[in-house]
């Protein structure tokens, strides 16, 4: 009974050593996370800063990168975009440091294997939000191509393409941050070759006619156009 | 300093060869066989005819026909000259075939025209389109003369057409224009013009050849340019324009996007010129009205109203990043009514207006924006055909009359929308 009481004793004696030993660790992280916030919000600022300066007395430019979040329907457009990825980007530096203070063991470890994660998320982060953009000026020209063709499926072809679209950028995603590598691989060649294959036979095959009937119309289209046009 | 369109080596040396000269014609093609030897001939026997004494030069600017509209316009001659009442035959005009550098379209075509004719340094210069079935020497005479023997700077022209044949004109472009810069121009997209040599110096200052104006967007420009910078303007009446009409139903995208981005940059450019503008008046008139026969529009009135109502459920979300709640509902309740659509004149002046101050402040990217509009604009027409299709053609012309006066009664709303939008 004694052994057990003094076992347990020593465990609790242990946990309260090695508790009280990572709570500078602990606080060293806090402290890095609030650095890191200051540092990251800084650097926002100052891009904010420096955006204002360089327009001022102008309306927006409309900078290549900003239509294209703004087509993508990201409302706040470059700008915005930019200032969240430097504030990120700023706490994950700052952190590494933090964690890099840590005395050896294996919670600076682990903390400096999550750390080394944090880049390749932020870059598969922005391979989504490249993917976002992609999907949302999809989306909207197929929409607006669709409806202005008078084509009764344009909001539900508009959403097709867009989700594919952001299913391939979400993939890549994955891809980059290395899971389901294999079956990522697998999923996209059966669905893509499906696909492909799909629309063989539908086109091809089943719709021979039709087929042959819009290739004639296409190519019909086609010399009249080039017969009336005109400047 | 402005960029001028380079000129081919044996063109530039030909115009040193010529020197100057009074009247220039200009031409613009691109396969046009089957009608350029008709406007070539009918702009020769115009020369002849109206401006024998006169110094004068036709310019074809082709964008790389592949078929022999170039070797036509360097063939063709004016004819007989005696149908046209005309005894001794004058020097014949000279006469200049040349490609043009930029992007393909009329815009491109013209800058090469406006080109020789700065290094000409003529008096007076028109252009006419090479499409055209219905040119009569005439026209030359009415475009040109009110420059050269008139005083006046810019020449519009005034066709009888088919109350549904130019759509983007009557519902848009000839409102618009009319409220902004006060001039009652009934066709300013119409396509031929005469304005002077000094205009065509004017026209070349234009910094933006590498966008709408050198497509579509060149008539709407040259007619704004004119009216914001001052120029005196005036119009000629035509007879009919016989050309290819469009069904406003089909491919008018890549029209009406280069139209109206124009439209809406030049409203940009020229913000002093038009802001303080109220009310519009009648500009002087050439040239003797008559009746004409004209062409029938076969205009799809149900495809066009199924389209605006398709649009009312599926772009409704776009249209709010640049259109009001209120017009939005106001769309909306157009769109349900039967058996025809209705646009009111007021709803459709607010969505123009609230598209021309969205596309100012870039809500959306100028060329979605206005592929937005497109379902609203056949909207407006199906509405428009509703509404006139058992009346006159002159009811349907005191419609527009109607429709521009709304426009014009409405313009402190746009300055309104203007002005919260570049503070």
């Amino acid at each position: 009974m004694e052994h057990l009481q003094q076992g347990i004793t020593n465990a609790f004696a242990r946990f309260a050593d090695a508790f009280v030993s990572v709570i500078p660790a602990i606080l060293v992280l806090l402290a890095s996370l609030v650095v890191g916030v200051l540092v990251g919000g800084l650097l926002r600022a100052l891009l904010g800063l420096v955006s204002r300066l360089a327009l001022r007395g102008g309306r927006r430019p409309g900078s290549l990168p900003d239509r294209f979040l703004r087509a993508a329907g990201l409302e706040g457009g470059f700008e915005r975009a930019a200032g969240a990825f430097s504030f990120w980007v700023g706490v994950a530096v700052v952190l590494a440091v933090g964690v890099n203070a840590l005395e050896p063991g294996a919670l600076r470890n682990v903390l400096t294997d999550i750390v080394a994660f944090v880049p390749r998320f932020l870059a598969a982060g922005l391979i989504v939000l490249v993917g976002l953009g992609v999907a949302g000026i999809a989306r909207r020209s197929v929409l607006l191509g669709a409806v202005n063709a008078g084509l009764p499926w344009a909001r539900a072809g508009a959403r097709g393409v867009s989700v594919v679209i952001l299913t391939f950028f979400v993939a890549m995603g994955l891809d980059h941050l290395g899971v389901a590598r294999s079956i990522l691989v697998a999923a996209f060649s059966i669905l893509g070759g499906g696909l492909v294959l799909a629309l063989a036979l539908a086109f091809g095959l089943g719709a021979r006619d039709a087929a042959r009937r819009y290739i004639e119309k296409k190519l019909r289209a086609e010399a009249e156009d080039t017969g009336i046009r005109h400047v | 300093m402005r960029a001028l369109p380079a000129l081919e080596g044996a063109v530039a040396e030909r115009l040193k060869r010529i020197g100057k000269a009074d009247v220039l014609v200009g031409i613009p093609s691109f396969n046009n066989e089957r009608t350029v030897g008709h406007v070539v001939r009918a702009v020769a026997a115009g020369l002849a005819k109206h401006f024998p004494d006169v110094h004068a030069v036709l310019v074809n600017s082709d964008g790389g026909s592949t078929d022999r509209t170039r070797e036509i316009v360097e063939r063709t001659e004016h004819g007989s000259l005696e149908e046209i009442l005309v005894d001794a035959a004058p020097p014949p005009a000279a006469r200049i075939v040349t490609p043009y550098v930029g992007l393909p379209g009329k815009g491109s075509a013209l800058r090469t025209i406006f080109r020789i004719a700065a290094e000409l340094d003529v008096k007076a210069c028109c252009v006419v389109d090479s499409d055209l079935r219905s040119i009569t020497p005439g026209w030359i005479e009415l475009l040109v003369s009110p420059v050269l023997r008139h005083g006046y700077e810019f020449v519009s022209p005034l066709y009888s057409r088919h109350r549904y044949d130019g759509t983007i004109t009557n519902t848009i472009v000839y409102p618009m224009t009319r409220a902004l810069y006060g001039k009652r121009i009934r066709q300013p997209i119409g396509g031929d013009f005469g304005f002077s040599g000094g205009l065509a110096e004017r026209f070349l200052e234009y910094d933006r050849w590498d966008g709408p104006v050198a497509r579509y967007g060149i008539d709407i420009f040259m007619t704004t340019t004119a009216l914001a910078e001052g120029m005196k303007p005036c119009q000629a009446f035509l007879g009919a324009k016989l050309h290819d009409p469009k069904d406003p139903g089909a491919d008018l995208q890549p029209m009406m996007v280069e139209v109206v981005s124009t439209l809406f940059e030049l409203m940009e450019r020229y913000e002093e010129s038009w802001i303080g503008v109220a009310g519009s008046e009648a500009i002087p008139l050439f040239g003797f009205s008559h009746a004409v026969g004209l062409e029938p529009v076969p205009v799809k009135v149900e495809r066009l109203a199924s389209i605006f109502r398709q649009a009312t459920e599926d772009l409704a979300s776009l249209w709010g990043s640049f259109l009001s709640e209120q017009s939005i509902t106001s769309l909306r309740e157009g769109a349900a009514t039967r058996p025809d659509v209705t646009l009111p004149d007021d709803v459709w002046v607010r969505v123009l207006f609230e598209a021309a101050a969205g596309w100012r402040d870039q809500r959306l990217p100028p060329e979605t924006l206005i592929k937005a509009l497109v379902p609203l604009y056949l909207g407006k027409v199906a509405s428009f055909i509703a509404e006139t299709r058992d009346g006159t053609d002159e009811e349907a012309e005191a419609r527009l009359d109607t429709l521009a006066a709304v426009f014009e009664r409405n313009k402190d709303m746009l300055r309104e929308l203007w002005r919260a939008g570049s503070r």
